[in-house]
């Protein structure tokens, strides 16, 4: 039998179709959960809807190379499975990978190889499957004792509580922007940095002067958009 | 009195959320591996668990590590909810950190408060559901439509700088709120990437974070301790 007829299957539909449910089912049970701490918290239902609607027309954007790499992997893995993958923990280049790791191992020159047939496939399942679960095992063993622990720590009541959580953030932010800053090699990259930072802090200020706070309250897919722009731009002046 | 209440509360919160966090959890991973478990039986298919574990193992070696590493990383930032969520929907870099930092700084919190807590739970679900809605429309109608205009050359640019304009958004504005805050980790970040090269520092970004987000707050409690961010 051709591996893709599996891969195409209602059978294989189903199984996806269920895991991509209850993904939205958890969503939904967190945010009914949240909304209403939330409330009780004080944070206005305003505000927490303008969050979520920023955060919603922010995620189209990132969401479209997704889009692209499923198009890639249904060629060869059927049109359920990669939906599956890249709907939950999967990134799009773990998943080429970890299917090309399977084809390798089986002997083949990758999923694209004729040969690849249905045990193939089913073990580039187990493989794409078990392989990137770890953070979501970790989770389940350790994460309420990280909790308790960073609460009892927080509930000191500390005056650098707030300045710690800082301090964390900017370190991670600035480890992940200083590859892209520092590479003279790849100036596309610095445009967009600093165009979509310009447009940021533009936003800010127009909002400011002009009190129009919808510009603020989409500001990030704003200059994401901005800044992704600028990378065409400035490749086609080049 | 009041407070003990307020803390009760929290105390309820989050025993909620981790239960919630643990079970949801433990059902989507079952859910994800019955999809291969099905397949392999339903059509008696002979698969070496040998095989399985040594295609893996690179992988899980590589992963696993990298997973505990960031977690704890992401937790400071958006809470215990936040990673239950987002690990399981993936994309957090790329997508979920973001939005939910944006989402923490429209509503005015702190990233690491009670309520930069349920604001980036609040997101990053929302985010986990636009991805979902998208691809399964993608998977459904629009895919094949759309595929050939997102592929065009001309917006290829657009796609690979998604990282560093996202970054760029996020970052300026907490450096010109924060500068003292900011000039250790980026010192230190500039630093690795000139001496290391920027492309070794990225892929082995899990096990530099924590070093320099202890420095980050080395540095801070230094600056706090000597008044300086008064």
């Amino acid at each position: 039998m051709n591996y893709l007829e599996v891969a195409n299957s209602k059978l294989m539909l189903g199984l996806c179709a269920s895991v991509v449910i209850f993904v939205l089912i958890q969503a939904v049970l967190f945010i009914k959960v949240s909304w209403k701490r939330g409330l009780e918290l004080g944070i206005k239902p305003a505000t927490m809807k303008k969050a979520m609607t920023n955060a919603a027309v922010f995620s189209v954007v990132p969401s479209l190379p997704i889009v692209v790499m499923l198009m890639v992997l249904t060629v060869n893995l059927g049109q359920y499975f990669p939906w599956l993958r890249l709907s939950v923990v999967g990134s799009a280049a773990y998943e080429n990978m970890a299917a090309d790791i399977v084809s390798k191992a089986s002997g083949l020159s990758g999923i694209a190889d004729p040969r690849f047939d249905l045990p193939i496939f089913t073990m580039a399942m187990w493989v794409m499957s078990v392989g990137i679960i770890w953070g979501i095992v970790f989770n389940i063993f350790f994460m309420k004792s990280l909790d308790r622990f960073s609460k009892k720590v927080k509930g000191s009541n500390n005056r650098f509580i707030p300045i710690l959580s800082s301090a964390l953030f900017i370190g991670m932010l600035s480890l992940m922007s200083a590859p892209y800053i520092t590479n003279a090699e790849n100036i596309t990259a610095i445009v967009s940095f600093a165009s979509a930072a310009v447009t940021v802090l533009l936003c800010g200020q127009v909002t400011k002067a002009t009190n129009i706070r919808i510009i603020d309250d989409f500001s990030l897919p704003i200059s994401l958009i901005v800044g992704m722009a600028s990378a065409i731009v400035y490749t086609s002046i080049v | 009195m009041l407070e003990t209440s307020d803390n009760d509360r929290a105390l309820v919160f989050d025993n909620t959320i981790n239960r919630l966090g643990r079970v949801t959890s433990i059902i989507s991973l079952a859910l994800m591996i019955t999809v291969p478990l099905t397949v392999t039986i339903f059509y008696n298919i002979d698969v070496n668990a040998g095989e399985v574990a040594a295609a893996a193992g690179g992988l899980i070696a590589m992963f696993a590590p990298m997973a505990v590493i960031e977690n704890i990383s992401y937790y400071s930032i958006i809470g215990a909810g936040g990673v239950y969520l987002s690990c399981i929907t993936g994309n957090i870099m790329n997508m979920k950190l973001p939005s939910a930092i944006s989402g923490m700084k429209l509503a005015c919190v702190e990233p690491g408060s009670a309520k930069g807590d349920i604001i980036s739970i609040l997101c990053i679900a929302i985010s986990s559901f636009v991805t979902v809605l998208v691809l399964a429309f993608s998977m459904l109608i629009i895919g094949e439509y759309i595929t050939p205009y997102l592929s065009k050359p001309l917006l290829a640019p657009a796609f690979a700088n998604i990282m560093p304009a996202l970054l760029g958004a996020l970052v300026v504005p907490f450096v010109v709120k924060s500068i003292k805050l900011s000039v250790t980790p980026f010192a230190v970040s500039i630093v690795l990437c000139v001496t290391l090269g920027g492309g070794f520092v990225q892929r082995y970004q899990s096990y530099f974070l924590p070093v320099v987000m202890l420095m980050s707050v080395l540095a801070a409690y230094m600056m706090y301790k000597s008044g300086m961010l008064d």
